[in-house]
This record gives structure tokens, sequence and C-alpha cells, in this order.
């Protein structure tokens, strides 16, 4: 990257299943509160406010009008990227390398219990002309990508239900996961089937939460605080967009967005200069997809190391220590915000019963969901 | 920093029901109105053809997504296709379950780029990918122009 950018304060709120006693404005506020704090800085000394936020997922039109109170940033300068948190960070860091801003806050959150129609919003999402008169669950897209990258990797469904396991198990030690869980393989195998081979386990729920951001150029995060986390590399990519047309087997997205950002943060050998990841596990084939497209694992490989336990939290090479969206819950465009928040507490050694051992530089990725071709990769490091 | 609600309903607290009615018409543009018009009069599936770099693409564009260069060749493909991937979808657009669960798969074509979606009616013992499957259309006095004029893909 041009120039570092640090991480000066951050806070969550969340992650729950439901949030009936806060609106979406009051989770975002509590977190904000928490990242200024850290940060040492009123709204009114941050220079641009960023969120990432899709209208129908929030209830509104034109729903970048809705978020300038909660974050203190009235009559200031605040846009929204209608994509994951991840992308909306590096729209911050890109504006901190221009040299015209200081200090940029990013928001992302989740009001998903708000949504009586998920299954429809999700529908609407595929493509109107050649995919949705199927009358078909969205699901169906993860089904038909799960069923093609088991087929051409050699992976099997039981190593996908491993990563179900771990990644719950992990969740327990985790004060702000949903859905923490002791669970058997063959709890998830039994599961009842979605859109085969994907079962009702392998598929993360939904949760509420909110997460803020404070990011400041390489001088002012040295200024502001003892021990900024850094941003060495952060990319995004999409894929093709027609499903028909992509290559539902791989996850192009990751693979580029990896590529990009080591290219950045200067990585050429990502898991022997990394210590963990916290990678996208929307359905659990995902993780795996995912750890060989991003090269930490060769093809048809990532089952094998989930379950050898390369990938659990006491392994070589941890896989969301947070417990990622299975443990955690999926929090639509903020995903790629709870698992940097989880990164941020891990490379500040404050992640309690579920600290990685001398964690000092990382990956956070991020995947926009069904029937998305779209994902981001951020390297970040403590030193 | 966690919280935790120990209410579970949202309708337990205070909230304001809200729904957002919306409809549209898409428009099927040129490379659309073309496959569905041959669909509907002679039952074939239509591919585009890059003239630069010779990629064809179903469904049919414009423009092609390797290079970018104007599209004004079309081409027929048959109704023949090779079963790519395949799930048995147990829930609907809504999140209600099936009766029985529906097959839906990737078909693609030989020296094509894409493909289609749809639903595939195959005995269960026989599906397999890589599969050849055919499009079964509807009578020609029943198409309307849109996707549902294919009914499913069948085992040729």
């Amino acid at each position: 990257m041009k120039e570092r950018v640090g991480i000066v304060g951050i806070g969550v709120t969340g992650f729950n299943s439901v949030s009936p006693s806060l609106s979406f404005k009051e989770l975002t506020y509590t977190a904000a509160v928490k990242a200024y704090g850290e940060a040492g800085l009123h709204p009114k000394q941050i220079d641009s406010f960023i969120t990432a936020s899709e209208d129908f997922m929030e209830g509104y039109s034109i729903f970048d009008e809705y978020v300038p109170d909660q974050m203190g940033a009235v009559m200031r300068p605040v846009h929204t990227v209608t994509a994951d948190f991840l992308q909306a960070l590096g729209v911050g860091c890109m504006m901190i390398n221009t040299g015209r801003f200081t200090t940029i806050a990013v928001e992302a959150h989740s009001k998903a219990s708000n949504v009586k129609t998920l299954d429809e919003v999700q529908a609407f999402a595929l493509d109107p002309v050649y995919l949705r008169p199927l009358k078909e669950n969205a699901k169906f897209v993860a089904g038909l990508e799960m069923k093609c990258f088991l087929e051409m990797t050699g992976n099997t469904e039981e190593q996908c239900a491993r990563v179900v396991v771990k990644n719950k198990k992990n969740s327990q030690k985790n004060p702000n996961a949903a859905y923490g869980a002791e669970l058997s393989v063959d709890d998830v195998l039994n599961s009842e089937p979605i859109s085969t081979p994907l079962k009702r386990l392998d598929v993360s729920e939904r949760a509420d939460g909110a997460i803020m951001v404070v990011l400041a150029s390489e001088a002012e995060a040295r200024a502001l605080c003892k021990n900024p986390i850094w941003i060495d590399g952060i990319a995004w990519f999409s894929g093709n967009g027609n499903l028909w047309s992509r290559n539902i087997a791989e996850a192009d997205y990751a693979r580029l967005a990896m590529r990009k950002a080591c290219s950045m943060a200067g990585i050429s050998d990502p898991r022997k200069e990394l210590h963990f990841a916290e990678i996208c596990d929307e359905y659990s084939y995902k993780e795996l997809q995912h750890l060989e497209a991003l090269g930490l694992a060769r093809k048809g490989e990532a089952g094998y190391l989930t379950e050898s336990g390369v990938t659990s939290l006491d392994g070589d090479f941890p896989v969301n220590p947070s417990g990622g969206s299975l443990g955690v819950g999926h929090t639509f465009e903020a995903s790629g915000g709870m698992k940097l928040y989880e990164a941020v507490l891990q490379l500040r050694n404050q992640a309690g019963a579920r600290q990685v051992k001398d964690a000092k530089r990382c990956l956070v990725q991020s995947w926009r969901g069904v029937p998305t071709a779209t994902g981001a990769v951020a390297i970040l490091s403590n030193e | 920093m966690s919280f935790k609600d120990s209410i579970h309903l949202n309708t337990k607290l205070g909230y304001f029901e809200g729904e957002i009615p919306v409809n549209y018409q898409y428009t099927l543009g040129v490379a659309g109105n073309i496959f569905f018009k041959t669909l509907m009069e002679k039952d074939e599936f239509i591919a585009s053809e890059c003239s630069e770099c010779g990629t064809k693409t179903i469904y049919p564009l414009i423009y092609c997504e390797e290079c970018f260069a104007p599209i004004e060749k079309y081409v027929p493909i048959g109704l023949v296709g090779e079963l790519y991937s395949y799930t048995h979808c147990y829930y609907d657009y809504q999140g209600i379950r099936h009766e029985k669960p529906h097959v839906l798969g990737l078909v693609r074509f030989k020296g094509v780029q894409g493909g289609i979606v749809h639903r595939i009616e195959v005995k269960p013992e026989e599906l397999k990918i890589g599969m050849k499957v055919g499009a079964k259309l509807k009578p020609k006095n029943e198409r309307n122009g849109g996707i549902d004029d294919i009914i499913h893909f069948e085992k040729v």
C-alpha cells in the first residue's frame, strides 16, 4: 500500500439472534461510542464517514439518508457503499491514501431480525428474467456450488460438517457469539436438507449487531494510539455476476483479491507469513472453498486440513477463531466487520480464552453471499 | 462488549409493521428478445458469437464478456447440453417447504461459455454430473417468451 492505514478505534454491539430492545440506529450509536472512545476522538474530529448497507435488507429506499445522526455525522461528509464492510474499509483506506483525509469512520450493521420476508429478499437478488421465474429458494445457488465444489475437489460433506463443529465450538469461547454449540459431525450430517448437499446446520443463521471502526493515516495513528492495528493490504474483486456463466466450483473473487492484497502487503507465502485467518463461512463449504481460493490450502486439501486439526483453535493455522458466521451469526453486509473485529482483538492479544498464540499478522476475508460472486480480503498486522 | 436480549420476540417491545410492494417490468433487450423469439418459434437455444475472439455465450449478449467487443452474430446451439451441477431444493422463494424437493441444475453446452439453470427431471438413480440432458419445451401455442417456455431438462 502507498501508506499503511491504522485502526485506532473499534466497537461492536452484539451479536445476537434478535435485538428487540434497540433500533438499528441505537445499535450503531452503541458501537460508535465505543470506537470513538478508543480512538479518543469526538465525531466532529473525524474527517469523513462511510457505511456499508443494502436497501432491501434495511427496508428503506435510499437508506444512506438514515445513517448520519447515529454516527455523530450530521452536517458532515457521509457516503454509503452497497457492499460488504471490508469493501467500505478499502474505500476508507483509499481516501486516507489520497492525503486529503486523516481520519475516517467506517460502519456496518445487521438488523436482519427486522426482515420478515428474508427468503423473498434473497430471492429478489436472483436474475429476474432467467432465474427468478423458477420460484426457488435462493439457497439453491449454494447447493449447486457446494455439489460442484465437492465433486471437483474431492472434499466431502463430512469435512464440511467438521467446519460447522469446529466453528460452533470456537464460538462458545466468544462472548459476542449467538450460535455457539457442542455438535457432532452426525448432528450436522443428519440435519434437514435445504438444497442438497447443503443441510440446515451447514447454513449460518442470521444475527443482529453493529460495528464501527476509526481509521487514521500512519502518522496520525501513531499519534493517537499506542498500538494501532495496521491494514497492510486490502482488495476486492467481482467474478461473473451471471450465475450460469460463473466458475461455481471455485471462488475466483477470493483468489484475485488475495493476490492483490498480498502484493500490497509484501507477502509471498501467506501460510507461513500469516498466523490465522477469519474467512467467510456463511455456508460450511465456503470455508473450505475460500481456503483453497486464498492459497491457504491446495486444491482438495482444505477438508483434510480441517479434519486433521490444522485449522482448529489450537492448530498450526487457526481459521475463524471467532466461530465465524456459523458460530457468531450471519450479519450480511456487516460480516466482514464482525470478522475484522475478531482479527483486531487477536492482534491486540485481547481475545481471552480463544487467543491465538503469538498472533502478529492475519487475513480477513468476506463474501457478499448468494447469489453474488464478490468478495474482499484484508491483511492486518500489529507491528 | 456483547448484549444479550432477554426478550426474544421483536413483537414483545415497540415495533411498527411496514411493507414495500414493488413491481417491475424488466426489459429483455436485443439479445434477450432474440433468445426467446428463437426459442418460441424455432425450438432452439441461441448463443451470441464474438467476431473478435470467437467466444460463444449463452445466454446471448450484445457484447463479449471476454474481449468486450460488440456482438452482432447469433448462432443456434440446439437443445442438448451436459449437466454441470445439480441440487435437490427443498424450499421455495418464500421459504415454504416443497411437498417433494425440486431438482435444479446448471446445464452447459459444448464449446459455449455460460449455461442454463433450470429444473431437471431425471430418474434419481440416473442423475449424475456430466450426463447429457435436453430441454423439453412447452407446446408452441403455450409459449410466452420467458424462461418457463422450457418445462425442464430431461435425459437424452
